[in-house]
């Protein structure tokens, strides 16, 4: 449930993206210039997304979204702080209905240079409605 | 071992084996062939003209437009295919909506001044369903136009149907006149005269259905509705009739369209009905209608309207009467229900 000012655990959501970093090991790194950035990787998307799920065709809104360059997810990452605010909206609240699911969720995709993403995601509620009425 | 390369892969559950940038890839070479074809057939075809118009390969007539025509639209295709293929792979999902969200937040045209609703895309647009005054309350809510269409598109079948019966009836029946009957069209003809009959029936009946038992309306006072609220309804009937009994109720109804093989597939289902009022026996005559009044409160945890490309929660008012001597009938009156007002969220994360 949200209400008023909401905040996502952060340790979790760093963690997750750190998770999805790792997964990215097999990149090989530049042998010169600072050993800590993570080389390979082309950039970092974060959104914040609502989409549906059920008996019919998916459904996607974007409510947030940044993308973040390899300099920002070393600075943000490596750090393991990352930092965004945004206002949610009025609507769609999250529901689960009998025919459509109506869910939340942080998303994360990585990019790396080789063409590849990793995603990964944090699932909220929003709202007070939980099932059908 | 790991193939390295797969030209096609299987859907399992949400994930995708194999490659699916081989399939992307390969659409978009193939939308940029059919560009490349057109632009070679469009300049082949308008070149000649220039270069030697003696020879008149290519003369301006039909058959010129025509290449022409199909050049074009192998450009537009191809442009178009090519260009959303490789924007696609461009961008993610997320990405893509972002950038159309973007787009369609420009206030091109001065709009979105002035004390307005909080911008709630996905909730239907109140507009279409607030702009009748009300005589009793003060809106009145349209009638959803679902048995109306289903109607015309019927009587457009059934004439088209039964015409075609009866052209073919008329072939064989001077056949049989002229001493040469056609047996196979003749016996032909009894299933599908069978099928014009049922489908006829069934015409007039939803036809004496919708227009015999009289016009219903329903005003509300206040629109949009919030859960937890109470509102006032008013419903007048008029027609011609005795009414064994007449039903309201607020419903909750999701929507859901899909594909299924080749066809688009629409799933309806009403998860919540609330009976704002049953009457009894009564009377309706012309100039005197039934006029029926009654309140009802929006359930505190309803989830509000909502409309998504595919998916859809819709609310409505729906007035169910069994009449006597007439078909019983069902009318939908679309209301919107908005999200309960509370302090606007905020989702942080800090570190």
């Amino acid at each position: 449930m949200l209400e008023g000012e909401y905040t996502i655990a952060p340790s979790l959501l760093t963690d997750r993206i750190q998770r999805a970093s790792n997964l990215l090991a097999y990149v090989p790194r530049k042998s010169n210039s600072n050993k800590n950035q993570p080389d390979g990787v082309q950039g970092l998307e974060l959104s914040v997304i609502w989409y549906t799920e059920g008996k019919g065709t998916e459904d996607i809104g974007v409510h947030y979204f940044e993308r973040f360059t390899a300099n920002d997810i070393y600075q943000n990452v490596a750090n393991r702080t990352c930092n965004f605010s945004t206002k949610l909206p009025w609507s769609p609240l999250s529901y689960e209905g009998h025919l459509m699911k109506l869910r939340w969720c942080v998303r994360a995709r990585l990019f790396t240079t080789k063409g590849n993403d990793v995603c990964t995601q944090l699932p909220f509620y929003l709202g007070q409605v939980t099932r059908e009425v | 071992m790991p193939r390295l390369f797969r030209l096609w892969g299987k859907k399992r559950g949400h994930r995708l084996s194999g490659w699916w940038i081989v399939g992307s890839v390969g659409e978009a070479i193939f939308f940029a062939s059919l560009f490349l074809l057109g632009v070679m057939a469009l300049t082949l075809v308008i070149a000649w003209q220039f270069v030697a118009p003696e020879l008149q390969v290519y003369r301006i007539g039909l058959g010129f437009w025509l290449l022409v025509i199909a050049a074009g639209s192998f450009i537009v295709i191809g442009g178009t295919g090519f260009l959303l293929r490789v924007w696609r792979l461009w961008a993610s999902d997320e990405h893509r909506l972002a950038l159309a969200r973007k787009a369609s937040n420009l206030d091109l045209a001065g709009r979105g001044k002035g004390n307005e609703q909080p911008r709630t895309p996905t909730i239907p647009d109140l507009a279409s369903i607030t702009d009748s005054p009300g005589v009793r309350l003060t809106y009145r809510l349209p009638a959803s136009q679902s048995a109306m269409a289903v109607m015309v598109v019927g009587s457009i079948f059934i004439l088209s149907w039964n015409s075609m019966v009866a052209v073919f009836a008329g072939i064989a029946f001077t056949a049989h006149a002229q001493g040469s009957p056609r047996w196979f069209l003749t016996l032909s003809l009894i299933p599908f005269a069978t099928a014009g009959y049922f489908a006829s029936r069934w015409f007039f009946r939803l036809f004496r259905q919708l227009t015999g038992v009289g016009a219903t309306t329903v005003e509300i006072n206040e629109l949009p509705l919030y859960p937890s609220r109470t509102y006032e309804v008013c419903i007048v009937q008029h027609g011609h009739l005795v009414f064994k009994q007449v039903r309201v109720s607020l419903v909750c109804e999701e929507e859901a369209s899909f594909h299924q093989g080749t066809d688009l597939r629409l799933e309806r289902k009403i998860v919540y009905s609330q009976c704002i009022l049953e009457q009894g026996r009564c009377r309706v005559e012309p100039g005197r209608p039934l006029e029926l009044r009654a309140e009802f409160k929006v359930p505190g945890n309803a989830m509000h309207s909502f409309q998504s490309a595919h998916n859809a929660i819709h609310w409505k008012i729906m007035v169910e009467g069994d009449a006597k001597r007439w078909p019983s009938f069902c009318r939908n009156f679309p209301v919107i229900v908005y999200p309960a007002v509370r302090e606007t969220p905020v989702l942080s994360n800090r570190a």
